[in-house]
């Protein structure tokens, strides 16, 4: 795996798996829905849309139609801290979704008409995903409005219907030109490619973007919350009670092996069949499922703050306190004598062998690859996570315990029912 | 943006090198059960996918339910093998089948598969894990029910198939009623390796992995003396997970996890929610892997079950024959009340052709370019030129074991009259406008560059290795289909245009808000242009 950066600032990651019959290429932008405007919640996610209703020399609709009948695959999706776009194709297609890929970031072509059909895209995909069904957008749509205080980190990154409505081709306009810029994005290749050959192609596609300078990130550092933070979400589709919690999670950048640490306990707690919170709580019926994870969209796929949470849906008939208090008394035990050694094992090797499994992808590994580089600066997290892993100790994890037992959090429970 | 445009031509393809193809093994066992094993060494891990059919049963789809659920509890250390090898290992019910999955590293590979050969041939199902299970499957039917398009697919059911076609889901009374007897009568008597299908790849020699799963599995006896045993899945539960397009609605084991965060929005529905995509079995376009012939194409023992000494002829065994197949009845669209709903899930269905036609490769490409991508005429219409919905698609695939083509999508309460007439707009079209040389083209070669995608992770081609085998195809199915796709002419892609999508085949329902819909004409199929 090596890194180049272009003379306009794009930084390139070459990732050569001569054995692999794909390519994957992925250009991950340095702008999320952390990043978005106040009064425009949704506004990045829309833009995404946008990204593929035309550019230059791409007409709309022509980004897939190329990829597609190339044989391969595209998408996009808006993260927290970043946006990315990718593809999986036949090696052949390389230099097509270069080309694609840059014309796009060159010169984008934003029309009144298309911003309007992509809002009502966007509508409907929120409908799907969040109003119209059960548990839809919990709890990552509402938890960290408990949890955090300032915008960026507290609002819904999927949006409000009304704010959509408002954006406006010039706020789309400028919005490209703050974020995407070839300094503000990395270009990922991972295939069997020959390293110079598609650095050649890279300089021949990329290389005359002009380079300007992008928007600064936006300030997310806040203080953690003090105490316990309650909050309630109705959901008129759910006919079961559920809970969330969260906690802030310590930043990667300054203590992985802490941030590591953390992603073995969510195995601990609920990672598997044996772990300590599903013996407890799901063997008995007081919830029907409980789930421990780092990250809203998973481990490292986010910059600090980022957050630890725990999630059970529950009979109307278990007590609300019942899920905090097992957790609360599960973290006591561990920060008090740590995990036992089996059960450590089990949990390093449960989470080795799914990074393992999931790189095994060549899509997961491809933008996992993008996301590390941008965020991290650690694209080799890909190859490195499945043996680090095993690595953390029982004095890491006693102390990851003792860390989330003594820290604030936020507790959101979901009120099923309560009409439309 | 360049104050000067200019003009940039796309760049062609590079000629593509061949497909590697993995060495694979494809045995049928003394005692019934074909085994695959695919040798793809990418990491060091096992993927296993195992699929038994289970015959009818007279407390329908609760039963096989509790039996899944419960096939590992008395597993003498599984958690500790489990955990050691890092693995995953569970069971669920699937198109009348049980379905089996696991992946484990390829040390712990052959530990593994003795444990699920153990549960096969010897699972208890202990009373106290039966109940368990019945309280924990009962506390996950009403979630699962509230989602949407179970609704739809629930209803879709019955609409077309009539009143008493297996319920999609088991109720709550039937599923109280189970017991941990019938439970082990169902498992014992009803489920058999004639039939099962079972396929490993990773990080193995598949010679080696083949033996050891006949070892394993030799004591598993081909005998099912279940009351009303009939072979096929015809007549059970159905397919949950196949014909449910999204991965929302999945089984039972899955309905709570559906509910973790969506993986950040896309601009498309994302690979999971993708019916081609999805781990069931769809005709448009899906990530299918293409092993090669098998260098070892059958094992010396792998002689046919009537000629293996000490087993009973096959014939001996069905003494009831299969029912016949149920066919779909043409029954106009329905609209299925949700309160509330702010959204409309539209599903309709028309019968297509099974895999094995001559005339399917055609088919599929008439499929695909009317809604199987999402450069698709529907999702250009629908979604891309008028913003009426997120997700559309054309999906071939089964319901209660018949082939069907279902068009779906869902779009806003107040639009859903406007959607349903541009699908039926577009079904016109596809008729008088048959898919052009380009269109088929890109169609074609989609579907050929998913082959070689979808077999890039074990995971990707367990899946599309078993996904053939259930539809009774060999796995050089895989090589060959790619070919067929590329001598379909234009003719034939127009004929099947022509002959499958006409709007009166079509029937279907609507689920969504019931005041919101009343005003609204969906009484549109029906009618002759």
């Amino acid at each position: 795996m090596r890194t180049e950066i272009l003379d306009n600032g794009l930084r390139v990651l070459l990732d050569p798996r001569p054995n692999s019959p794909v390519t994957g290429i992925a250009v991950h932008y340095d702008v999320g829905f952390r990043s978005e405007p106040e009064g425009r919640t949704g506004f990045a996610h829309l833009f995404e849309h946008l990204m593929f209703q035309g550019s230059e020399n791409v007409a709309r609709g022509e980004h897939f139609r190329h990829v597609q009948a190339s044989g391969g695959t595209a998408n996009a999706a808006t993260h927290h801290d970043h946006t990315d776009y990718h593809q999986l194709v036949p090696p052949g297609a390389l230099e097509r979704v270069l080309f694609l890929e840059a014309d796009r970031m060159r010169a984008l072509r934003i029309s009144a008409e298309n911003l309007r059909t992509q809002v009502a895209v966007v509508q409907e995909e929120i409908r799907l995903q969040v109003t119209n069904r059960p548990y839809g957008g919990f709890p990552w749509t509402v938890l960290p409005g408990v949890l955090y205080d300032t915008f960026p980190n507290a609002h819904n990154g999927y949006g409000d219907l009304r704010e959509l409505e408002r954006a406006t081709v010039a706020e789309c306009e400028a919005f490209f030109a703050a974020h995407y810029t070839p300094a503000n994005a990395v270009l990922t290749i991972s295939g069997p490619v020959d390293p110079h050959h598609a650095l050649t192609l890279v300089h021949r596609h990329f290389g005359d973007i002009p380079a300007h300078p992008a928007a600064p990130r936006p300030r997310l550092t806040e203080p953690p919350p003090r105490g316990e933070r309650r909050g309630e979400h109705r959901d008129p589709h759910a006919p079961l009670p559920a809970v969330a919690l969260g906690y802030r999670m310590p930043d990667p950048a300054a203590d992985l092996g802490d941030y590591l640490a953390h992603m073995v306990l969510a195995r601990l707690l609920a990672g598997g069949d044996d772990a300590r919170l599903r013996r407890r709580l799901v063997h008995d019926g007081t919830v029907t499922s409980v789930r421990a994870s780092c990250g809203f969209f998973g481990p490292l796929q986010a910059r600090d703050p980022d957050t630890f949470l725990l999630v059970a849906h529950h009979p109307p008939t278990t007590d609300p306190e019942a899920v905090p208090s097992a957790v609360d008394e599960e973290l006591d035990r561990l920060a008090a004598t740590g995990p036992d050694p089996r059960e450590l094992a089990h949990a390093t090797a449960r989470a080795a062998t799914a990074l393992c499994r999931s790189y095994d992808d060549p899509l997961t590994r491809t933008r996992h690859a993008g996301a590390f580089a941008l965020l991290h600066d650690t694209p080799h997290l890909v190859t490195d996570l499945p043996t680090l892993l095993p690595q953390v100790t029982a004095e890491s994890v006693t102390h990851a315990a003792k860390a989330l037992r003594t820290a604030g959090r936020a507790v959101l429970t979901l009120i099923p029912g309560g009409g439309p | 943006m360049t104050p000067v445009p200019t003009v940039r031509e796309l760049p062609a393809l590079e000629v593509g090198r061949a497909f590697p193809l993995p060495p694979l093994v494809d045995a049928v066992l003394p005692n019934g059960l074909r085994v695959v094993a695919a040798r793809a060494p990418s990491v060091p891990m096992v993927e296993l996918r195992m699929r038994v059919p289970l015959p009818e049963a007279a407390e329908g789809p609760a039963l096989a339910q509790v039996l899944a659920d419960t096939l590992f509890a008395d597993a003498e250390g599984a958690d500790d093998l489990l955990g050691r090898a890092g693995a995953t290992l569970g069971a669920g019910v699937d198109g009348g089948q049980l379905s089996v999955s696991a992946s484990m590293t390829a040390a712990a590979f052959p530990e593994v598969l003795d444990l699920v050969a153990g549960a096969l041939t010897g699972a208890a199902h202990p009373d106290a894990a039966c109940e368990h299970a019945v309280r924990r499957l009962a506390a996950q039917l009403g979630p699962l029910r509230a989602q949407p398009r179970v609704l739809a697919q629930d209803a879709l059911r019955r609409h077309c198939y009539g009143p008493d076609v297996p319920p999609l889901l088991p109720d709550e009374q039937t599923l109280a009623a189970v017991t941990a007897d019938r439970v082990r009568q169902l498992h014992h008597q009803g489920m058999s390796p004639r039939g099962a299908l079972l396929v490993l790849v990773g990080a193995l020699d598949p010679t080696a992995a083949v033996n050891h799963a006949t070892t394993a599995l030799s004591t598993w006896p081909p005998t099912a003396t279940w009351p009303c045993a009939s072979a096929g899945s015809s007549a059970s539960a159905g397919s949950l997970a196949s014909a449910q397009p999204s991965a929302s609605a999945g089984s039972l084991a899955s309905a709570q996890a559906s509910e973790s965060p969506q993986p950040s929005a896309s601009a498309q529905p994302s690979a999971s929610a993708k019916p081609s995509a999805s781990a069931g079995s769809s005709a448009s376009p899906q990530p299918l892997a293409s092993p090669q012939p098998s260098p070892h194409p059958r094992l010396p023992d792998s002689a046919p079950p009537a000629s293996s000494p000490g087993m009973a002829a096959p014939s001996a065994l069905t003494p009831t024959p299969p029912p016949p197949p149920r066919r779909m009845r043409p029954a106009g669209v329905a609209v299925v009340g949700r309160p509330g709903a702010v959204q409309s899930q539209i599903m309709l269905v028309a019968p297509a052709l099974p895999r094995a036609d001559p005339g399917f490769a055609a088919l599929s490409l008439a499929n695909c370019v009317l809604g199987g991508f999402f450069s698709s005429r529907l999702t250009v219409a629908v979604r891309e030129e008028r913003g009426l919905a997120y997700r559309i698609d054309a999906v071939l695939d089964e319901l209660l074991d018949e082939e069907l083509v279902f068009l779906d999508a869902d779009t806003r309460t107040d639009a859903t009259e406007a959607a349903v007439r541009q699908i039926r707009a577009e079904l016109l079209r596809l008729a008088e406008q048959p898919p052009s040389a380009a269109e088929t083209d890109a169609a074609r070669e989609f579907f050929t560059g998913m082959t070689a995608l979808g077999a890039a992770s074990q995971a990707g081609l367990a899946g599309a290795l078993m996904n053939l085998l259930q539809y009774g195809l060999s796995p050089d199915w895989l090589r060959t289909f790619p070919q067929r796709l590329a001598e379909v002419t234009l003719g034939e892609v127009a004929r099947a245009a022509q002959e499958f999508y006409a709007p009166s085949r079509f029937s279907g329902v609507i689920v969504g808000d019931p005041s919101g819909l009343a005003s609204q004409d969906f009484d549109l199929f029906a009618r002759r242009q």
